[in-house]
């Protein structure tokens, strides 16, 4: 990599300690990721994506290992990164409407300034003129692109991803796609997407990070190089999408044997 | 309709009471329309508005306490094991029994009053407290980390609807505790009044007292009512589109 990375992330483990026994959800994880890119994280359901997920945004300490964010090790959770979280039902306060919502990462911005940054926010994920509505009052998909806008509001520089759309439906899953890589790659966003659809990941990242069953690390790096604009269809049906699809499979199914 | 089939329902209770007061011959039974002529005899600035006085304040620190209390004990949870057990006892201990102790121990004052009512009113809120903080969403408590902001600031609106309903108990607990209180060694308020009729066979006066300490408590619950509707307008809404 030409570019100075601006995460880069070294033998990274996390283990929990239950009642009975430790369970060690990340054993050694390392990469890189350079200004702008998109990074797609898939791997086996339970093997720790969140975890690594959250020792990425520093909500949670390795135990081993660091984490840097832009040349500085990441010991508290960094002023320029955000996270859009799995489930918007967990996520957005039910009690502020959509557009408090968004401003509440930047609710120290002053009243107009914040209303004006909220607006503009939520008129990049389609939703001008729901500002007023309740988190209750929206669909999931609504729900989910208030949380984007609520991600993208503070003009992080890192935006991180915990399988943003595990929670609605197919449809709106495809539109929710490819909305949040245009506007990432508007915003010039460098983005950390985690996912268990392996299709997903090759559609919107530029890499694809392979990681084992638990405890887990890195089995493969996967680089897509498929062309932008991507098409939900048309890149689909691509044969060098298939050999991508495949590849990730083979090393999920035998990660020991993956050549 | 319905309001007008609820209204005819308690007029032909009051009719009923009344036919059976002017039928009974022992005295101890008067018609509805003598208590309601006692009223007059009840001065609203000397005999209900100390009592009502008192119960407001009683209840307003015992709530404020028990969300203090409740939120705190809730929040550190290293704390629970320490205090739980000490809290399990106190709650269960029945809140009129502790009056013998306040007046020995602060007098029959109205601060004694106060401090009962509010001791009392405290414990829905301060449980209701404890566990809405408890099980406040996790995600919630991510988004302000990552968000840099207190985590009381979202514990706050996340529990609100639990101190809510535990100050809707609280405030019957407290108008309770505000007529026994005065039936203990005082010489003022509802409670007192309606003691004092009882003992002088002003049997009309007691059934009098009675009917105004029921308005107070009608009146005190619409007004919680219309705070609550106001505060929890979000959580109102959402409950009827999730009914719905």
């Amino acid at each position: 990599m030409a570019e100075t990375p601006l995460v880069r992330a070294a033998g990274l483990g996390k283990s929990f300690r239950g009642r009975r026994s430790t369970t060690q959800a990340i054993a050694d994880i390392g990469f890189e990721q350079a200004p702008g890119e998109f990074l797609g994280v898939v791997g086996p359901s339970g093997c720790g994506k969140t975890t690594l997920l959250r020792c990425l945004a520093g909500l949670e300490r390795p135990d081993t290992g660091t984490v840097e964010f832009d040349g500085r090790p990441v010991t508290g959770i960094p002023d320029a990164v955000s996270v859009v979280f799995q489930d918007y039902h967990r996520s957005l306060f039910p009690w502020l409407t959509a557009g408090e919502n968004v401003r509440f990462p930047i609710r120290d911005r002053g009243r107009a300034a914040g209303r004006e940054q909220a607006r503009e926010a939520l008129d990049r994920v389609g939703l001008a003129g729901f500002a007023d509505h309740h988190p209750f009052q929206l669909s999931g998909g609504m729900q989910q692109r208030v949380a984007i806008a609520r991600a993208i509001v503070s003009r992080p520089r890192f935006l991180l991803m915990d399988e943003p759309f595990a929670s609605v439906d197919a449809q709106t899953r495809a539109v929710l796609e490819q909305l949040t890589v245009t506007i990432t790659a508007e915003l010039g966003l460098t983005v950390l997407l985690i996912t268990h659809d392996i299709d997903e990941a090759i559609l919107m990242a530029d890499r694809v990070l392979v990681l084992s069953a638990r405890p887990s690390r890195v089995l493969r790096e996967v680089p897509i190089d498929l062309d932008r604009p991507r098409d939900e269809v048309e890149t689909r049906a691509l044969p060098l999408f298939q050999d991508y699809r495949r590849e990730i499979h083979r090393v999920i199914a035998n990660p020991g044997t993956a050549d | 309709m319905k309001r007008l089939l609820g209204l005819l329902v308690a007029a032909l209770l009051l009719l009923v009471w009344e036919v059976a007061g002017r039928t009974g011959d022992t005295g101890l039974f008067p018609p509805v329309s003598d208590a309601i002529a006692e009223l007059a005899s009840i001065d609203p600035w000397t005999d209900v508005l100390p009592s009502a006085g008192r119960a407001l304040a009683g209840f307003a620190i015992g709530v404020t306490l028990g969300a203090l209390l409740g939120v705190t004990i809730g929040w550190l949870r290293g704390l629970e094991p320490w205090v739980r057990p000490a809290l399990e006892f106190l709650r269960a201990v029945p809140p009129p029994a502790v009056l013998p102790v306040a007046v020995l121990a602060l007098g029959a004052t109205s601060g004694m009053r106060i401090t009962v009512i509010a001791a009392a009113a405290m414990w829905p809120v301060l449980i209701a407290g404890v566990d809405a903080t408890r099980a406040v969403e996790p995600g919630y408590l991510d988004v302000a980390r990552i968000s840099h902001a207190r985590p009381v600031s979202v514990i706050l609106p996340a529990v609100l609807p639990a101190l809510i309903a535990g100050a809707r108990i609280a405030l019957g607990i407290a108008l309770i505790m505000m007529v026994i209180s005065e039936m203990t060694a005082a010489t003022s308020g509802l409670g007192y009044l309606i003691l004092q009729a009882q003992r002088t066979y002003a049997i009309a006066q007691m059934y009098a007292g009675i009917i105004v300490l029921g308005l107070l408590g009608w009146l005190v619950t619409a007004v919680f009512s219309l705070v609550e509707r106001h505060v929890l307008s979000w959580y109102e809404d959402q409950k009827g589109i999730a009914g719905g």
